[in-house]
């Protein structure tokens, strides 16, 4: 599309090709378990076989509240966050900011976990919150976010490795649309079957040209969050609050400045998540409750909305803590309406894809896929490229490795949280980790172990019958049939179910070779080309 | 064995180009402290926040154009002047903000 000089095509493609061959598989992981996580809220759903039908939200809960509040120091009155976790527990929050060992701003306090029937505390921990134990329920979500975020690597080296992939993904992305020749035609580009070489490269045109608008937004939206905390906050907070990063939070958040420690009764929940319901504020009920200043003057409710009809942002509303007096719409950043807080909000509308509900995080999962399949095409490319030397075809192993072996991994994970959450919810953590291992330790051994021309098919087979045996494990674990889980409205848990069970045939159906027999049948031999570089 | 030897040596013969460390580590550097000086700046709009925010959300934007441009220059010695001058006058804003000059 865009016309360059031989030598500057010379240079665009060596960058193309060395930063996809030495980021490429971590690439691959970032981007596979980011399409997961696009459903994560379902996957969490299914996971605890659905969750209780109570909202938290609907009931009365002043009550419950006071009780709790009594039970822990008042310093930890300064914050209260109340949600409902994956499998319906009401999980209350009293925390402080304070330093930690590190000398880092961090939340300390208690927090309950309650039954959402009959609002009994379940567990209280008390600390620093990264400290606490796992929420057993939601440990299987916490798992793939966190290997989306930062791979499982400690902060904030994980947020500076997904950032820097960001960027390599970025230049790729770049560097492929401006070395592209033919980007429109190529959409409808029908992949050559005269030899692997060029049928490799078709695919990986076809696919790289469907998502290469997709690769671009999400490689941007993905460095920014990664980049934001680590290099951002810290280089704006040296500029422009010297160094004080907590300032610089402050203000970006839009804390209000002044103060009342004066005590005074607060008015209750009960009152103000009746008001938010109403069509004239929210009109639904919130996902997230935060109390600031507890038993304060200044006391204040922010209560946080998900995504409707109306919006496909995320809605705030502020609320007077001693009157129940509705304050307004908060914004995410800064005290009023500005350009930088809807910059900020549409970022994460487009990387996670909520914009339309379920159609639009579908949509984004098929482009996220997408972008895993040009990976590992490009890669494939790389290394039948340099079919006569030893060393890249045994590292072209890797590519099945990590390719295959990531969703094996993550399927092996999710067993291990099937079993143990049903039997011994609290060994949620060893169990999911260790699935984890055994995915990841059987994929190098077939990777290793199986000969080059079985490998794709050995993989295809155990991925296939490992998804396939998840449904199964659900319900076996969980004791709640399909039938049951459609019949008691858990629509998300029949859903994953079937789409499991679908996806689980259709990778059978792959190593059967029954698709690539279809297509030689129906392509006309074609005579092989000469390879052209680009 | 000499052929091994100069395919290794052919591979790393970016470490000695001046367009490999502008497009690389200068490149970084560039982009951050064109993201610090964009604060100081930008104006702040109607909560006073977009000189503070749009820097960090740019910045992913700023560094591809840097290092695209770093790329596609045909001559490396204008690009290394472009990334000198440009250094000097965002790095001595943020340096002057640092310092106290600026308040």
């Amino acid at each position: 599309m865009i016309r360059v000089s031989k030598e500057k095509t010379r240079r665009l493609l060596d960058i193309h090709g060395w930063s996809g061959v030495l980021l490429g598989l971590a690439l691959y992981v970032v981007v596979f378990t980011g399409a997961v996580v696009v459903l994560i809220h379902e996957i969490g759903e299914w996971s605890v076989s659905g969750h209780s039908s109570v909202n938290v939200f609907d009931e009365e809960i002043d009550t419950t509240l006071e009780t709790l509040a009594a039970d822990v120091d008042p310093q930890y009155h300064e914050d209260v966050s109340l949600w409902q976790g994956t499998s319906g527990q009401l999980i209350v929050f009293f925390h402080k900011h304070t330093k930690n060992d590190e000398g880092k701003f961090a939340e300390k306090g208690v927090r309950f976990i309650l039954d959402p029937e009959t609002m009994t505390v379940v567990n209280r921990e008390e600390g620093f919150q990264d400290d606490l134990p796992e929420i057993a329920s939601g440990f299987l979500e916490r798992f793939f976010l966190d290997l989306h975020i930062r791979l499982h690597a400690p902060n904030p080296i994980g947020l500076y490795l997904t950032g820097l992939l960001g960027l390599i993904l970025l230049i790729s992305a770049i560097s492929g649309f401006i070395l592209h020749r033919h980007l429109i035609k190529d959409i409808f580009l029908s992949p050559r079957l005269s030899s692997r070489l060029l049928n490799t490269r078709d695919r990986h045109n076809l696919a790289g040209t469907w998502g290469i608008i997709f690769s671009i937004l999400l490689a941007f939206t993905g460095a920014f969050f990664s980049f934001a905390s680590t290099i951002g906050l810290p280089v704006i907070a040296i500029t422009a609050f010297g160094g004080d990063q907590q300032k610089a939070i402050e203000t970006v958040i839009g804390v209000p400045e002044k103060e009342d420690p004066t005590p005074a009764k607060f008015v209750g929940l009960d009152t103000i998540l009746k008001q938010v319901k109403q069509e004239n504020i929210a009109g639904s009920q919130p996902f997230f409750v935060v109390i600031t200043h507890l038993g304060r003057a200044d006391a204040q409710v922010l209560t946080t909305h998900d995504t409707n009809e109306d919006t496909m942002f995320f809605k705030q509303y502020q609320f007077s803590g001693t009157s129940g007096e509705f304050l307004g719409e908060k914004t995410r950043l800064g005290t009023e309406p500005s350009l930088s807080n809807t910059l900020n909000a549409l970022m994460g509308v487009l990387h996670f894809g909520w914009f339309a509900g379920l159609l639009s995080k579908i949509i984004w999962v098929l482009l996220g896929l997408s972008v895993c399949y040009v990976t590992l095409t490009g890669l494939q490319l790389w290394v039948q490229r340099r079919e006569q030397s030893s060393l890249w075809q045994f590292l072209s192993r890797f590519i099945s490795i990590i390719g295959y072996g990531t969703p094996l991994a993550m399927s092996t994970a999710t067993i291990g949280f099937l079993i143990s959450y049903a039997n011994y919810p609290e060994q949620v953590t060893e169990w999911t980790i260790n699935g984890f291992f055994i995915g990841t330790l059987a994929s190098f051994a077939i990777g290793l172990l199986i000969k080059r021309a079985q490998l794709n098919v050995s993989f295809q087979y155990v991925l296939g019958l490992i998804v396939l045996s998840l449904p199964l494990v659900r319900i076996v674990s969980s004791e709640q049939s399909l039938l049951e889980s459609f019949t008691q409205g858990h629509a998300n848990v029949v859903g994953m179910d079937l789409l499991l069970m679908l996806t689980g045939v259709l990778i059978l159906l792959v190593s059967t070779g029954v698709f690539q027999q279809q297509l030689r049948a129906k392509s006309k031999p074609q005579k092989i080309e000469e390879v052209e570089i680009a | 064995m000499v052929e091994n030897k100069q395919s290794i040596k052919n591979n790393f013969r970016y470490l000695w180009s001046l367009r490999f460390w502008l497009a690389g580590p200068f490149g970084l550097i560039a982009a951050i402290v064109i993201m610090a000086s964009m604060s100081l700046w930008l104006p702040g709009g109607r909560a006073n926040i977009d000189h503070l925010v749009i820097p960090v959300l740019l910045f992913p934007l700023i560094w591809s154009v840097v290092f695209f441009y770093a790329i596609l220059e045909s001559k490396v010695g204008r690009a290394a002047l472009v990334f000198a001058v440009t250094m000097l006058i965002n790095g001595g804003l943020v340096a002057a903000s640092i310092m106290g000059w600026l308040a």
